[in-house]
């Protein structure tokens, strides 16, 4: 992972202890591409505190909430969502725009292989 | 091309998916991201009247029929979104590919209270965070004399100054009322601040210091809150209850929380909780107490009555300004010996706060406790 910009993640956060979320993915498992950020991916896309944002990766704590999503043109080329289960070890996530949807700033040490894909 | 201004992220999955914009004139466009690259996000965007997004904001209009079957039929916009820029270019009809649209079934979650959306709204119109206060008597009558309107109005103003002041060490907020209702008497203002980059109101601590204040539930837990808040927020906080207290009225405090989320706090406290709160803190003067620390020289001093002086201060909380300030003594001979003009002297004062019924102009004066002589 590439390090993170000035700011992020924002001071105030959550520490996540075994609480689950959501995240859809490109296929039928999680892979890295899943979870690289819009900072990472297109990293002259985004200015001043924009970058912050684009520097974590969006969830949901609400499956239903996902799922809705991907009525969305943007996201109709992906095909599943994965179930993470966070720990503090894995990151931190703030509550960010909508009701069910969070940012996540991930750590290296989260393990990929810990989720489990929801049947859609 | 026309420039749009983002009014609502309503959407977001590692960007914006969806959100409300207006042009220069006020007109309303719902766009949705189809395309993001390198260079920009695209977007499907259709003008929409209040009432049609109203309708979609309280989860009635499917997206796919506000974006396939718009107001204003073959007018279609492809929006651009590339660094803080959004500008919007006609799209004709026959260009909008079925890639570009939702499937069906996309609602967008409701707010809980239509109050809570109507007031969401007042607040990106205005592009300031929202607060309202609403006095309610014991008839739940609908109208409220001048001078406790005014008074109330000024001791809010006060205590959110008091509360900014504590944190950004700086004041003055700016408030301005933009609306009085009558059901149970409501005034609404707008803070003379922006949202943040997560559309959350920047005043969300001073705003939940307040929240905080106004919740009773006894005597014991509160000493241990005010406690927090010991000096001046306590005492401008007071002089807010004292306003309620003499006209007996109940107060609900609600404020834009998070456009974003579309989050309206609001918190109720009934006159008998005030009453309570407010007997409890003037019974508890050191609570309320606030101590302000001036260094320079006298102007003026009177070991007589009250003990009247003026200072020029050098040097206010320990920060260099410059200003003259006058008070009078808690008791007369601390002022003993004092050398006018020549010497300097670093003073503690208590500062007590009072609402003038004239002017409803919140003032402050100065009791002197403490007074050693220092070096120039």
């Amino acid at each position: 992972m590439d390090p993170l910009p000035e700011g992020a993640p924002p001071e105030v956060v959550l520490v996540p202890n075994n609480d689950v979320f959501y995240r859809i993915t490109l296929g039928n498992s999680l892979t890295n591409e899943d979870l690289i950020s819009y900072l990472q991916k297109w990293p002259e896309k985004y200015q001043g505190e924009a970058k912050i944002l684009a520097s974590g990766v969006s969830v949901f704590d609400d499956l239903n909430a996902a799922k809705r999503k991907m009525k969305l043109p943007a996201l109709r080329n992906h095909k599943g969502i994965a179930k993470l289960t966070l720990y503090p070890a894995d990151g931190v996530v703030k509550k960010s725009f909508g009701k069910y949807h969070y940012t996540w700033w991930r750590t290296q040490s989260f393990d990929l292989s810990k989720a489990e894909m929801e049947a859609l | 091309m026309k420039e749009l201004k983002l009014v609502r992220i309503l959407d977001f999955y590692d960007e914006i998916q969806l959100f409300t914009a207006k042009d220069a004139v006020g007109c309303m466009y719902l766009c949705q991201l189809y395309e993001s690259t390198a260079d920009g996000s695209d977007y499907l965007c259709v003008a929409i009247s209040q009432d049609r997004l109203d309708s979609f904001l309280k989860g009635i209009l499917d997206l796919r029929e506000a974006l396939t079957q718009p107001e204003i039929s073959d007018q279609y916009y492809k929006v651009v979104m590339k660094k803080d820029v959004i500008q919007a270019f006609d799209l004709a009809k026959n260009d909008v590919q079925e890639s570009m649209l939702p499937e069906e079934g996309y609602f967008f979650e409701p707010d809980e209270q239509t109050e809570d959306i109507d007031m969401i709204r007042e607040s990106e119109n205005c592009g300031s965070p929202l607060i309202r206060l609403a006095l309610e008597d014991e008839k739940n009558g609908h109208e409220v004399s001048a001078e406790c309107l005014s008074g109330v109005l000024a001791a809010y103003r006060n205590l959110l100054n008091s509360c900014y002041k504590k944190r950004n060490d700086k004041e003055v907020l700016k408030l301005d009322v933009v609306a009085l209702k009558a059901a149970s008497f409501d005034i609404h203002f707008k803070v003379d601040t922006s949202f943040d980059l997560l559309m959350d109101t920047p005043l969300i601590n001073e705003l939940s210091a307040i929240d905080d204040l106004f919740c009773f539930e006894d005597i014991e837990s509160y000493k241990s809150k005010a406690v927090k808040f010991k000096g001046r927020i306590l005492n401008s906080f007071v002089l807010l209850l004292n306003f309620l207290k003499e006209n007996k009225l109940s107060l609900r405090h609600k404020w834009v929380k998070s456009l974003t989320d579309g989050k309206v706090q609001s918190r109720y406290t009934p006159f008998r909780s005030i009453a309570k709160m407010c007997d409890f803190l003037e019974s508890e003067n050191d609570l309320c107490k606030e101590i302000r620390e001036f260094c320079g020289v006298f102007l003026a001093s009177s070991v007589e009555e009250s003990g009247k002086w003026t200072m020029r201060c050098e040097k206010i909380d320990g920060e260099p300004k410059t200003k003259d300030i006058s008070g009078t003594s808690s008791d007369p001979q601390i002022l003993s010996g004092v050398t006018i003009e020549q010497k300097h002297y670093r003073i503690q004062c208590e500062e007590i706060q009072t609402i003038k019924k004239a002017t409803m102009k919140v003032t402050k004066k100065y009791i002197l406790v403490k007074k050693d002589e220092i070096e120039s």
